[in-house]
């Protein structure tokens, strides 16, 4: 640059400048020289004719009065303009272009007045709205909990999506059906993790089942057979004579108004009518005695009196089971019942009493700090009303956890307003700890960091506790529920590729689920470890099970001994990246097959998804009535480089295609589910190459990482950054974060690049520890 | 007041009200079951019902229209699923949906969606404030569904996918919803068939007098809880306790009367999580669509087949190219074609709710009879988001309609008039809905 001989000696001197500015700490009166020698005349030359006054393009406006503050106020605006200045896509090319130095001059100058924050500036910590659990976190959060592993979430509703994640306050909605179905999956859950008696948990010692693929066809039709009419034998032998429980399970057909029976024989004799009806697979109990030995046992259909028998109502037994109530021992009760049973009501110990024991430290941990005695009060009327209305104690008790379950205090992360009067509160330890615990789990607190916080000492010890989380197993989960969104990996979930294209053989419901935990695995790996960031697009290891082992076509048998095993286990093992695929989360399975149509790859949707993704720099939607892509000229059909070609001649096509497709290209030789690839189906060439807006020439998924970890390392790391943030906040991250986000990617060069600095950047940010008042 | 004084009171009070509101056409319904075709009792007059169907992505206009105005005859391409029904239906053609669409020059499929029915512009957000207007199916129901457990059930057959921003600068939510009880709080639709068979049906094992007793008291708790939230959250927060409060009191309405579960469809109802075949799913959910207002659980219903600038592929009618990208056609014969099959499979699951309603007797009548039923797409043709001729069928003879016709109305005529005109015809007095201008004609002669 320097070295350009055309360079204006004004513009020289700027440039001069800001290097050794750089240098000596961004006295403010160069901005001042730099805002009004140089950038005004320039924004005034070539930007203001479409973006200025009342036209204002691409919803940018500039104004003519230029200061450093009214550009700090509109800081996201002049990333955007930098954004386009530097990578060439503004001035569009059918205007006046800047000279290079020049171009170069305002580009740099512009960083650096954008890198910069002044520690005066502002940094508002946002306020996050009342946000209830979303999703996955209500379910990783029962199962912490309860510790159980039960996921009932099925019924809950699809979570709103906003700013790219689905976990934000704002945007997340309370359905009117909402609690009905948290009453419903409460009662689920309780019931799973309190046992309700011996008569549960008492221990199988004979069985009637039918063969698992029974299950397989659509609905009863499958189960004519089984009407019962006929008697069904079952010849079961127990050790001893006792009284034993026999718990069977069964599906009914309507009878009409009139209960269906089941019948149960015992030799020839008859032991029960139980009246049955159930629409879906339900389980029925009788006691009975049987003798040391063989007891032949026998069901049948009765219709009750009155009954049409033309309706031939069927029962379908799917299991019997025998069951010893006199044998059950305490190892025979779940750990979740085992954990929070911890008091039983006797003599001394009145039922209430003991209750109140169970449900304190309990609801401590779902309402994530220190219940109240009004809380446990409340609850306890619960299990009053349960007691009345005839529950024994653990029925009581799963009654009270089933309330608990319910309450907003469950339900909703509260965080407490500042006083009135203040702008804004540090937030208090037990916050700070469910903030954490979200961020870097996606779950609850665990007991270390819930009783850190309530002893008041988790700030004094937060970067131990951050050690302790990120090492934790579900840190790597949280970080599969930040990159699915992050990348836009869960637009794989609705994806249904052309199954007759050799391209997407073996893809599916298993696949998919191997290749997005992909993407998570490195992450986790980076941050744990570490490593730089940028090796989340420049990695030379990655982590396979034995379906992307396939794919990728590693030789498993060179692996060690031990991953083999694993392999087979279906766990993840890392290994060194196979050939082509070193390029990070560019040449990984997920990202490519979710940018590409179910018949085909789209260099289109990959250059768009790296702009907006990767580089938070997204093309704007096309504007109305675009011309669409000709396929043929003459008769004579083109290749999709060719008709893209084309579509760049119009200059109104251009401005985004120009920056779009060569990043698109460059993947070209991943097919649609990330395949490597040489040939089109029709056998031409593959052609990766193209150049970018600023003269940049790509090549392959070589050069496109080059580039990203050249000229945009800044732009991806603060797009992560800001994205990360967004994750960690549950708020959108505004034009008012700028400086934040400025703070985090800082931290992060500050310490070589390296991830972790980021991880602790975030935390110890004004946004992450503060919350501001109500407007 | 949020919180009543006494609230065991309250809960008495209500479940005495459920019960004089159980209403003598439900009572008949529930006593022979949901398959027996007995006459109704003399003199009962069944409800009437409004469903909405909306198809996503707009239609493909010059195979859906029909040539000639006047009874139905021969049917373009698209509608051809409807020839068993040719006397149940009318194609109402040129109605606009101007006012949403002039006010956003970006974005066309967020405000197909949401405006169908709102007839007003969304305010672009990602997600926070969420802005659209009260969609007329709500005013519907409002006058409609006061005395029926669900006051309106809103299904759909696609699960949003995380992506940043749906359509332009607007949130996905505008994109899957089509009805909106106010003008910030959408009526986002159930996915899964094994939740919304709960929500007309009730929870398995939630009967027994025990667990009523108990949910009474947890009721009674959460209540309790929010009420003493409420006192220390500030403004924003309280919006969203106000949210789950309603929902306390919907819950409180909804374990009233239940009806007595489908076994059939139950077991079609697989859990967690809605079929794979997003074919079979849409069929799923119309079946359940039509229990819910047969059992008189809702009288307001709305099924969307698909969320805007979905991008779903068909391949189970041989259709591999994706939703929105062939709605994009370009005037290319190959997308035309798959575009057009999507559309035709699309006209088919109206054709399939329509024969569902009339297999159900209602007295001498069909549940179609009974019915107002509302077919069609924010916008027409998709290659250019065309509003000014959306396509839309309307069905049934509820509320006075008589179909078998195509009627073509003046350029520009705003779709709110037919909302004002069906309000009308089901007896709310209202002059005007959104950006109407007049009523139409033709819909009851």
């Amino acid at each position: 640059m320097l070295a350009c001989p055309s360079l204006p000696l004004s513009l020289l001197i700027v440039v001069l400048a800001s290097l050794g500015v750089a240098l000596a700490g961004d006295p403010p009166a160069n901005d001042a020289v730099f805002i009004d020698q140089h950038l005004k005349p320039f924004i005034q030359n070539h930007c203001i004719s479409c973006h200025g006054g009342t036209k204002a393009k691409g919803d940018a406006r500039f104004d003519a009065t230029l200061t450093a503050s009214s550009i700090g106020q509109q800081r996201a605006l002049w990333q955007r303009a930098y954004f386009q200045l530097q990578d060439g896509t503004m001035p569009p090319s059918d205007r006046p272009q800047p000279e290079p130095a020049q171009r170069q001059a305002i580009v740099e100058g512009l960083h650096r007045l954008l890198a910069t924050c002044g520690s005066g500036e502002a940094r508002p910590p946002g306020r996050v709205t009342l946000r209830r659990l979303n999703r996955s976190q209500y379910r990783n959060t029962v199962q912490d909990l309860l510790r159980i592993d039960l996921d009932p979430t099925g019924l809950l509703p699809a979570d709103q999506v906003g700013y790219g994640f689905d976990h934000i306050g704002d945007v997340l909605t309370v359905p009117p059906a909402l609690l009905g179905t948290y009453l419903s999956m409460a009662r689920d859950l309780a019931a799973a993790a309190i046992v309700a008696g011996p008569d549960e948990v008492a221990p199988v010692v004979a069985r009637l089942e039918w063969p698992a693929n029974r299950h397989f066809g659509k609905g009863m039709k499958r189960y004519s057979g089984d009407y019962l009419s006929k008697p069904l034998p079952f010849t079961c032998e127990v050790p001893d004579d006792d009284e034993y429980l026999l718990k069977i399970q069964l599906l009914t057909e309507r009878s009409g108004d009139k209960p269906l029976l089941l019948r149960i024989d015992l030799g020839d004799k008859e032991i029960a009518r139980l009246p049955v009806e159930a629409t879906s697979f339900t389980w029925f109990r009788q006691r009975i005695r049987l003798a040391a030995g063989p007891n032949a046992l026998s069901f049948r259909r009765e219709l009750a009196e009155g009954t049409d028998p033309k309706t031939n109502p069927a029962i379908l037994i799917e299991r019997v089971l025998v069951t010893r109530p006199s044998a059950v021992l305490p190892e025979h009760y779940p750990e979740a019942h085992r954990r929070i049973m911890i008091a039983e009501p006797s003599a001394k110990l009145p039922a209430r009493e003991a209750a109140k024991r169970i449900l304190r430290p309990l609801a401590t941990r779902a309402y994530r700090r220190a219940a109240d005695d009004a809380q446990v009060e409340g609850l306890l009327k619960v299990f009053d009303a349960a007691t009345t209305a005839g529950g024994s104690f653990p029925i009581a008790i799963r009654s009270a956890v089933m309330a608990m379950l319910c309450s907003p205090r469950f339900l909703f992360l509260i965080e407490q307003d500042p006083a009135k009067g203040k702008p804004d509160r540090q937030i208090d330890e037990p916050e700070l700890a469910v903030r954490l615990s979200y961020f870097l789990w996606n779950s609850m607190p665990d007991e270390p960091l819930l009783d850190l916080a309530t002893a008041g000492k988790l700030r004094a010890g937060l970067a131990g506790e951050i050690a302790r989380m990120l090492a934790d197993q579900r840190f790597v989960a949280a970080c599969e529920r930040f990159t699915s969104q992050w990348l836009s990996l869960e637009t794989l979930e609705s994806f249904r590729p052309d199954a007759n294209l050799p391209e997407f053989k073996g893809y599916g419901e298993l696949l998919r689920r191997a290749m997005v935990r992909e993407p998570a695995l490195l992450l986790a790996a980076i941050l744990r470890e570490d490593r730089p960031l940028t090796e989340l697009i420049s990695s030379t290891f990655t982590h396979v099970d034995a379906q992307l082992a396939n794919f990728y076509g590693v030789p498993v048998q060179k692996l060690s001994a031990e991953a083999q095993e694993q392999l087979k286990t279906g766990a993840f093992v890392r290994i060194d990246a196979p050939p082509n695929r070193t390029s990070g989360l560019l040449s990984q399975l997920a990202v490519l097959t979710a940018t590409s149509y179910p018949t085909r790859t789209s260099p289109v949707i990959r250059g768009a998804w790296i702009l907006e993704n990767l580089l938070g720099a997204p093309a704007p939607p096309p504007p109305p009535n675009i011309p669409d892509l000709v396929a043929s000229t003459d008769g004579k059909p083109l290749n999709l480089r060719a008709q893209l070609g084309k579509h760049r001649a119009n200059a109104a096509c251009a401005i985004c295609h120009d920056r779009i497709d060569p990043l698109g290209f460059a993947l070209e030789g991943f097919g649609p589910m990330g395949g490597i690839r040489d040939k089109y189906g029709d056998n031409s060439k593959i052609d990766t190459t193209g150049v970018m807006p600023g003269g940049e020439k790509l090549e392959g998924v070589d050069g496109l990482r080059k580039f990203l970890l050249g000229p945009k390392r800044d732009a991806f790391i603060r797009n992560l950054a800001r994205n990360l943030l967004t994750f960690a906040i549950a708020r959108p991250v505004e034009d008012a974060d700028a400086c934040t986000v400025n703070d985090l990617v800082a931290a992060v060069a500050a310490d070589g690049g390296k991830s972790q600095a980021l991880i602790r950047a975030i935390i110890a940010s004004p946004a992450f520890q503060r919350r501001q008042a109500t407007k | 007041m949020l919180i009543p004084s006494k609230p065991l009171s309250r809960r008495t009070v209500l479940r005495a009200a459920g019960v004089a509101l159980a209403l003598p056409w439900l009572e008949a319904m529930q006593g022979r079951g949901l398959s027996a075709a007995e006459p109704a009792a003399a003199g009962k007059t069944p409800p009437t019902r409004m469903l909405v169907m909306y198809a996503p992505n707009g239609m493909y206009m010059p195979v859906w229209t029909p040539a000639a105005e006047g009874p139905l005859g021969e049917l373009p391409a698209t509608l051809q699923p409807l020839t068993p029904h040719l006397g149940d239906f009318s194609v109402l053609s040129g109605l606009a949906n101007k006012a949403p669409h002039l006010a956003n020059p970006r974005g066309k499929h967020a405000p197909a969606a949401t405006s169908f029915m709102t007839c007003r512009t969304p305010f672009p957000t990602r997600g926070r404030d969420v802005l659209a207007g009260v969609s007329f199916d709500q005013v519907v129901a409002a006058k409609l569904g006061g005395n029926t457990r669900l006051p309106s059930l809103e299904l759909s057959n696609e699960t949003p996918t995380g992506t940043n921003e749906c359509d332009a600068e607007f949130a996905c939510v505008y994109t899957m919803t089509v009805s909106w009880r106010s003008p910030t709080i959408p009526n986002v639709p159930e996915i899964s068939p094994r939740a919304a068979f709960q929500q007309i049906f009730g929870a398995e094992g939630a009967a027994d007098p025990l667990a009523t007793a108990v949910q009474g008291s947890i009721l009674d708790l959460v209540r309790g809880e929010a009420a003493a939230l409420n006192r220390q959250l500030g403004r924003p927060d309280q919006a969203k306790l106000d949210e789950f409060l309603h929902s306390v009191r919907e819950t409180e309405r909804r374990t009233q009367n239940l009806p007595k579960p489908d076994a059939d469809v139950l077991a079609r109802c697989p859990f967690p999580v809605a079929p794979a075949d997003h074919v079979e799913h849409t069929k799923l959910m119309t079946d359940l669509l039509v229990l819910a207002i047969a059992t008189d659980s809702t009288r307001v219903a709305s099924l969307m087949l698909g969320s805007e600038y979905g991008n779903r592929s068909f391949p189970q009618i041989g259709v591999n190219d994706a939703h929105h990208g062939c709605s994009h056609h370009g005037g290319d014969k190959g997308r035309i074609s798959n575009y057009s099959k999507i559309n035709v499979h699309l006209v088919g699951q109206l054709a399939y709710l329509l024969e569902q309603l009339k297999a159900r007797k209602e007295g001498d009548r069909t549940l179609l009879d009974n019915s107002v039923v509302l077919f069609g797409s924010g916008i027409g043709d998709g290659m250019s988001h065309d509003y000014l001729n959306l396509p839309i069928v309307l069905a049934g003879r509820g509320a006075g309609l008589k179909p078998g016709k195509h009627i073509r109305y003046p350029k520009d005529t705003p779709a709110a008039n037919l909302y004002v005109s069906l309000l009308n015809r089901l007896g709310i007095e209202q002059d005007r809905f959104a950006d109407s201008t007049g009523k139409l004609d033709g819909l009851a002669g």
